[in-house]
């Protein structure tokens, strides 16, 4: 079975660096060189990131990730299209993660309702508010309940876990469904 | 984004020349890379900082396209739709990558777009 599955979240939190730490092949990058002095990073996603993984059991997953900034969301509307969930990276490090993640729950709001989700927040030890109940509450205030983990998306095995929570998450869903 | 007077003013000589000589132009709008916008003319409502973050996906993906194809750099990417064309293209400098991009209507003529759009470029590109 292969599968599309989705990262996106804040700019700097880890998305081509989460793609490049699992992906099998060489991971295909659009990074740009960053204009934006409000953000402290030199290069920046400006079309999509691409790798592909293979899981224990055989499942082949397509991973895509999407720019973080708010004026690329036009990418994540053609990027959402056929993927089977999505996990969304928070920097915990930035001015207000829980404002972040509302944005990117109403930026995904059909693929999040439709599939599965997984929130993965990073730099937590060194920002350790918001807590991760909070995201939890702040999932429950939109009638939401997705698994939220801390992670450090430079260790592959962290990764991994984040996509097989995924996937365990979506079976459950079919699940119901039936 | 804040790009050099001189750079600014090459940017805005660009897109008046787009404007004036491309038969059928609607829009030219030059962004940074990595999509804000630099310097621009609509002859309509268009969204420009919209077009801008447009342009600078497209473009990431046409250069990628191209590597992943072999095909090397990357110099234009065309649009031909129902009711015109979009031609983006990119300006290699070595302070700031520029997109630019052309917006027509049906009645523009491909081969004058392409010619007068790398004359833009070439201006960018020596600014």
């Amino acid at each position: 079975m292969e599968s599309k599955i989705l990262f996106s979240g804040t700019t700097g939190a880890g998305k081509t660096t989460a793609i490049g730490a699992v992906s099998e092949i060489p991971p295909i990058s659009t990074d740009v060189r960053n204009t934006d002095a409000e953000i402290s990073k030199a290069m920046t996603t400006a079309g999509m990131d691409y790798g592909e993984l293979t899981l224990d059991g055989g499942d082949k997953l397509r991973l895509y990730g999407t720019p973080g900034q708010e004026r690329f969301s036009f990418m994540w509307t053609i990027l959402s299209k056929g993927a089977l969930g999505l996990i969304l990276l928070i920097d915990n490090s930035r001015p207000d993660p829980l404002a972040d993640l509302d944005l990117y729950l109403k930026g995904f709001a059909k693929l999040v309702r439709d599939t599965a989700c997984v929130i993965g927040v990073g730099r937590m030890p060194q920002h350790p508010s918001p807590a991760l109940d909070d995201f939890a509450q702040r999932l429950a205030s939109h009638g939401l309940m997705c698994p939220v983990i801390e992670v450090d998306v430079r260790e592959r095995e962290q990764v991994v876990q984040m996509l097989e929570l995924l996937l365990l998450q979506l079976e459950a869903k079919m699940e119901m469904r039936v | 984004m804040t790009v050099s007077p001189q750079l600014q003013r090459a940017c805005e000589q660009a897109i008046a020349m787009l404007m004036e000589e491309v038969k059928g132009a609607k829009a030219a709008v030059i962004s940074t890379e990595d999509g804000f916008e630099v310097a621009a003319r609509v002859e309509n409502t268009a969204q420009v900082s919209r077009l801008a973050a447009m342009a600078s996906s497209m473009a990431a993906l046409g250069a990628i396209v191209g590597e992943e194809s072999n095909l090397g750099y990357c110099h234009n990417l065309v649009v031909q739709a129902q009711e015109g064309m979009i031609v983006m293209s990119q300006a290699k400098r070595s302070d700031v990558d520029l997109i630019l991009s052309v917006v027509t209507g049906k009645d523009a003529v491909m081969g004058q777009l392409i010619y007068t759009t790398r004359s833009a470029i070439a201006l960018l590109q020596s600014a």
